[in-house]
């Protein structure tokens, strides 16, 4: 059950990546997960997630200069994580 | 790095060779009563009237380098065989470019010294631009339709028509422009522009070139088609820039072909709209070939982050 959980994030965090950067998407989630986490994007937690976001905000953030997309994307990823958008991690 | 540096060196020789030609090639004899120039003026004018060129034939081996090195960081992916052939064809693209114009300068530099020279001159560059370009032209189409028809995109309905009805008129013009040019008594005469008897002209260039660039058209068509609806916000930025350039460098091909084709070849430059009208056709590849460039840098970053 937890395992399928686990994919069912994965497969959310993927559909909303999707949004920002269609057929890279996959390929973009598989580097920040296994470069980051050092683990399979299939096996993000929720806990994984808070990291996570702040490595792909980071990363998008090298990719366009357009804050307000940054913005979006890192919001609806928080959405998943049941955070608060703007909530910092430590 | 290594698709671009390799790639930047074959232009150096290719450039390099080039300009020595230039400068070393013996001076078109009639040019030089025409417009009443010395020999080094002439080619000193030849030289400036190269360099456009020159930078098409950069941004080409530029292009094809970078589309090379973002094919390889898709290999294993779903779309990595398509970007392969797509820059695999681009490549041959670019190759199309100087090679049937080294081929036309240095024979035809000599065809004021033995007779015959100039008809060889004519034949070989229009061969070698043809087969480059069907090749090329091949890769691509199959490229992009891979790409269109792994996304599921179906071509409209509408849309095939405009691009039937387009290629349609322009091959129709096309061929009217060379046959007016021909004495079509008699299908084994070769007292044309083209050196060839009007059967083979027929079947070897002609029929071949329209197809060459109804392949192009798709091309464009395709790749158009699948940058417009591809999805993904940062994505699309970076493919319809490269679809853009990939479009205005189909076009640009195709217009060259077209109007050296249509205009019989006599050995050197004539200034007329003709050759207003291929300058042109360079400037908008240079911009296609940086568009290009730009777009495919955009999506290589979506790969690196």
């Amino acid at each position: 059950m937890s395992s399928s959980n686990e994919s069912l994030l994965y497969n959310q965090v993927l559909r909303v990546t999707h949004v920002y950067l269609g057929p890279a998407a996959e390929r973009f989630l598989l580097r920040q997960t296994q470069n980051h986490l050092h683990k399979d994007p299939h096996d993000i937690t929720k806990p994984d997630l808070q990291k996570l976001i702040t490595w792909i905000s980071l990363s998008v953030s090298m990719l366009t200069d357009d804050s307000e997309i940054i913005e979006e994307y890192i919001t609806q990823l928080h959405k998943l994580a049941g955070e608060k958008p703007g909530k910092e991690l430590a | 790095m290594q698709p671009v540096r390799a790639a930047i060196r074959n232009y150096v020789l290719i450039a390099v060779t080039f300009l020595i030609l230039i400068v070393v090639l013996p001076a078109n004899k009639l040019l030089l009563d025409v417009y009443n120039l010395t020999s080094p003026q002439y080619h000193t004018l030849l030289l400036m009237a190269e360099l456009p060129v020159l930078a098409m034939w950069l941004g080409a081996f530029l292009g094809y380098s970078k589309l090379e090195q973002y094919a390889f960081k898709l290999i294993g992916t779903k779309e990595g065989d398509a970007y392969a052939k797509l820059s695999a064809g681009i490549k041959w693209l670019a190759f199309s470019l100087p090679v049937p114009t080294f081929i036309y300068f240095i024979i035809s530099s000599f065809a004021g010294m033995h007779d015959g020279w100039q008809s060889a001159a004519i034949i070989l560059s229009n061969y070698a631009s043809l087969v480059l370009s069907l090749v090329a032209f091949l890769k691509t189409s199959e490229a992009t339709r891979m790409l269109r028809l792994q996304r599921k995109i179906h071509q409209p309905a509408s849309m095939v028509r405009c691009l039937q009805l387009v290629f349609a008129a322009l091959g129709v013009i096309y061929c009217y422009l060379i046959f007016r040019q021909l004495n079509l008594s008699t299908l084994t005469n070769a007292h044309n522009a083209y050196y060839l008897p009007v059967w083979l002209l027929v079947l070897t260039q002609i029929i071949p070139f329209l197809y060459a660039w109804f392949l192009g058209l798709l091309t464009a068509f395709d790749m158009w088609l699948v940058a417009s609806r591809s999805p993904g916000f940062l994505y699309r930025k970076g493919i319809l820039l490269m679809a853009g350039g990939l479009v205005a460098i189909i076009a640009a091909n195709i217009g060259v072909q077209y109007s050296v084709s249509i205009i019989p070849q006599n050995g050197h430059y004539t200034v007329n709209h003709t050759l207003g009208f291929l300058y042109v056709m360079y400037v908008f590849s240079i911009l296609g070939y940086t568009a290009l460039i730009f777009g495919i840098n955009r999506l290589t970053r979506l790969e690196e982050v």
